[in-house]
């Protein structure tokens, strides 16, 4: 196992470094220009070749993306990693934006992960206890609708029945722990339908099998059957559906933030490129992959902690 | 098993409690939204007009305008002279004027930020406000030429830090030499300008001529070997603890896009007039959000609610919605070249056309049935109202008149409007600009015939077109930036980079310069008027409506907060009553 880590940890830099030509071509080459003020007056061009200067974009993009590495790598006067300032926010650095708002979005996605992963595991139980009863057809309903109905109807919803109208959570913001229960719930109701239904296919599937009947026939009850011997099992899809969805969950969502008002990742996503901020498109998409690529290291360590039977 | 998934959540769950979620917003006398974070404090650099309502709040200017009546009081100033020739002011800076670390402030400090303006180092995107000062401009190119000049030695040799510095003495001596300001003695300062301008005490209240504290600035100033650049350290402007002003309010707070807290400035010289002793800026930028913030008292005013929910609230008739006509027009731009970029020759280089397009927009149908917000329909290119002592010439504008523009259409030698090919309207998606496009396109259709083709695409794409001529048509707007005619009618002289219309009439540039050397104001806006009738008889750009504001609170709660025009409030008149909280 430690080799297998090893190993990936190697790739890693390569990954990135793809991952980083490729976002700066593609930053380079869409069309628009960072540093337009497009309603307001448009700037002198001696103003902006001035800017482009200051900003190292006046020798193409290799030479903008090989001082942006520098930057990276090796730090800058400003410290390590310098990612450089931001296009839009002319005073802020792009280390410290991302630097502020990741822990904002990782603290919403792990909630979100907790509700999810609870309302999920619990569901799908009940389900698997009955298949084909009451709770288990309202529990496969309730996921069907938590999978298809989009997080800003959800967060709506919520918003305006829990902060709106019964008034027992704030409306939004990122000021107390009152504040993350709505936007975790939101987060976490579309995973969580999905983990429902991974918990409750599995268990179903393998509550059936040879192995559990035959322990069953020498006596075991079946919450034995199920929560020491099914369950773990049936866990392991949940398992390598959380990697991906940890990242994606941990690197903010751009509408339940705007939503709720809180300051995430998921509106640099969104922001940078219509802002064409070239600085934060590349901190934003190098940190997002560091995270997708470590997540799912985490996940495969996490195969072999359930199931010890898996072979790295 | 089940345990260890129990575990795993319970961890998950506490987290929040256990590292903490965010802090809890200071609380504040007067409470507003901004839609999105500043993008910058730097009172030289910035152009974005939140960020400029928000300098005014902590940095005073030498003279203080007053946007509700368009009066020009002293501000840092106490009092001022204007030479015979309009050319030589005197400014006397108040003794009782200090710095919020108790400096004073001197006619040292507005020289320091005015020089910083006036050099490439800092790229000053309204770095031309200041070249109506003699030799501004001229300075500027030096400092442009003699970085040059170093960054190519550089190269060659090595540069250094120390070699970097030497040159900004030299350009220090030459700006003595070269620019019209001086200071006469630590509280009095001495500006000539390049010709008179009348509005040159407007310009003298804008962001851009607001003082920095010199010692401050200076000090986070370090030289680039490789370029000779003089550079700020920019984490002074955001930073409460360094940042330095002298106006009502301190930076006592902040957390990027969550808020901005001020409070005054106990070194304040007029801080006794504050009515209120703290503002929060909370920045909200979801309409929804914004909304649930305001009902549920959070906040006590939006001074802007987005297009897409103003109608509704609108309808609803509340006390609290107030819509405000402001200093703006919404504009079609007609690119006047005489051929488009892909070499075809451009039905709109003949005024004719253009004017018939015009014609064919029907303003009062435009804004009763699309945009709904009750906008002035536009005859004019400057709003009426908004610089004193200038009537628009509203009579020169094409109205509404699809007989007559046919008429010119026929003129302009098409038979049928259909005739008239490859036109189409270029615009950013969002605020509404779809739905306005879509139904000037029916518009012509249906009263000339004239076909044109739809194209939404991003704000900066759509401003890169519209400087590269790639368009036909092209959706626009213009606030004035200081209350004077020439705000807007600048930007159709043919030199003008904003001209991106690329219409050119050498009898409006004319009519520009002639007014610019005019010593009698009423003179000089009859100049102005004339030079306006050009631009609406020939219809560069099509005019459609004067923008409003649409924002949200309640006169019984909010007191002292005026509306006006230039959408510049003067926070420090206002108070909120009645709050349950403090």
């Amino acid at each position: 196992m430690a080799r297998m880590i090893m190993w990936r940890l190697l790739q890693f830099p390569l990954i990135l470094g793809m991952i980083f030509v490729v976002t700066l071509t593609l930053a380079w080459i869409v069309p628009g220009d960072p540093l337009d003020n497009p309603e307001g007056r448009e700037i002198a061009p001696e103003i902006k070749s001035a800017l482009r200067k200051q900003y190292n974009m006046d020798g193409g993009p290799i030479h903008f993306g090989v001082s942006y590495l520098k930057g990276i790598v090796w730090g800058s006067e400003r410290g390590w990693p310098d990612f450089g300032p931001s296009l839009t926010y002319k005073e802020e650095r792009v280390v410290d934006m991302i630097g502020g708002s990741l822990p904002v979005s990782i603290m919403l996605g792990s909630s979100a992960l907790a509700v999810a992963l609870l309302i999920g595991t619990v569901s799908g139980v009940i389900g698997a206890l009955r298949p084909g009863g009451f709770l288990d057809l309202s529990s496969l309903g309730i996921a069907l609708l938590g999978i298809s109905l989009p997080n800003f109807v959800t967060g709506s919803i919520l918003l305006a029945v829990f902060a709106g109208t019964f008034k027992m959570f704030p409306a939004g913001g990122w000021e107390s722990p009152w504040h993350i229960v709505l936007p975790a719930i939101t987060l976490g109701i579309a995973p969580a339908a999905y983990i429902a239904r991974l918990v409750r296919l599995g268990l179903a599937d393998i509550m059936s099998s040879d192995y559990i009947r035959t322990a069953r026939a020498k006596g075991l009850s079946q919450h034995k059957a199920l929560f020491e011997h099914a369950l773990k099992v049936a866990y392991l899809p949940v398992l390598s559906f959380m990697g991906p969805a940890a990242a994606s969950v941990m690197t903010g969502s751009f509408v339940v933030e705007k939503l709720f008002n809180i300051p995430g990742m998921g509106d640099h996503f969104v922001t940078s490129v219509i802002n064409k901020d070239q600085f934060l498109i590349l901190g934003v998409v190098l940190t997002f992959s560091t995270m997708l690529v470590m997540f799912n290291l985490i996940v495969d360590v996490a195969y072999a902690w359930i199931d010890p039977r898996i072979e790295l | 098993m089940f345990k260890r998934i129990a575990l795993v959540i319970l961890v998950m769950f506490s987290l929040p409690f256990v590292i903490g979620v965010g802090d809890p917003m200071p609380k504040a006398d007067f409470v507003f939204v901004e839609d999105a974070e500043y993008n910058s404090r730097d009172p030289q650099r910035m152009t974005y007009l939140a960020d400029i309502r928000l300098a005014s709040r902590l940095f005073e200017t030498l003279v203080d305008m007053d946007f509700n009546d368009m009066s020009r009081n002293p501000g840092a100033a106490e009092r001022w002279e204007i030479s015979e020739d309009g050319r030589t002011y005197t400014f006397y800076i108040r003794e009782d004027a200090y710095w919020s670390n108790g400096d004073p402030l001197t006619s040292h400090d507005y020289i320091y930020a005015w020089r910083r303006a006036m050099i490439p180092d800092t790229a000053a995107g309204y770095a031309l406000f200041l070249f109506t000062i003699e030799g501004g401009q001229e300075f500027y190119h030096y400092r442009e030429a003699q970085l040059a000049d170093y960054a190519k030695q550089a190269k060659l040799t090595s540069g250094s830090e120390a070699k970097a510095m030497g040159l900004w003495k030299e350009a220090l001596e030459k700006f003595d030499e070269m620019v019209g300001v001086r200071a006469i003695d630590d509280k009095t300062l001495e500006v000539t300008i390049k010709q008179r301008t009348d509005y040159f005490l407007d310009l003298v209240s804008f962001a851009t001529y607001m003082p920095v504290h010199a010692a401050s600035v200076e000090a986070g100033v370090t030289y680039s070997a490789e370029t000779g650049r003089r550079m700020d350290d920019s984490s002074y402007w955001n930073n409460p603890k360094r940042l330095i002003v002298n106006g009502p309010y301190v930076l006592n707070k902040r957390k990027f896009r969550q808020y901005s807290y001020l409070t005054a400035n106990p070194k304040y010289w007029n801080r006794g007039s504050l009515k209120n002793q703290s503002l929060l800026a909370r920045i909200i930028s979801d309409d929804m959000a914004m909304l649930m913030a305001y009902d549920q008292g959070v906040v006590d005013y939006v001074p802007q609610v987005s297009t897409a929910i103003a109608y509704d609230l609108l309808a609803r008739d509340r006390d609290d919605v107030h819509v405000t006509p402001v200093a703006g027009t919404y504009i079609y731009n007609f690119n006047c070249s005489p051929k488009l970029n892909n070499g075809e020759p451009n039905p709109l280089a003949d005024w004719r056309v253009r004017r018939a397009l015009c014609a064919a927009i029907d303003r009062k149908q435009l804004v009763a049935k699309i945009t709904r917000l009750n906008e002035p329909p536009a005859y004019s290119f400057v709003p009426p109202g908004s610089c004193a002592g200038y009537d628009p010439p509203v009579e020169s504008a094409p109205i509404f008149d699809p007989q007559a523009a046919r008429d010119l259409l026929k003129e302009a030698g098409y038979a049928d409007g259909s005739e008239v090919k490859g036109l189409s309207i270029l615009y950013n998606t969002g605020s509404g600009h779809d739905k306005a496009a879509q139904a000037v396109k029916k518009m012509w259709e249906e009263h000339l015939g004239v076909v044109v083709t739809l194209e939404g695409v991003e704000s900066k794409i759509s401003s890169q077109r519209g400087r590269s001529q790639d368009y036909t048509i092209r959706r626009a707007g213009w606030y004035g930036d200081y209350a004077d005619p020439t705000s807007w009618l600048d930007i159709r002289s043919s030199k003008d980079e904003n001209n991106t219309t690329k219409w050119s009439n050498p009898e409006y540039d004319a009519l520009l310069v002639r007014a610019s050397k005019e010593g009698d104001s009423a003179v000089r806006m009859r100049l102005l008027r004339e030079a306006e009738a050009i631009l609406l008889r020939e219809c560069p750009h099509a005019v459609l409506y004067h923008y409003v504001v649409v924002s949200l609170f309640d006169p019984e709660k909010v007191k002292g907060l005026r509306l006006n025009a230039w959408t510049r409030d003067r926070f420090e008149e206002v108070y909120a009553v009645d709050r349950g909280d403090n």
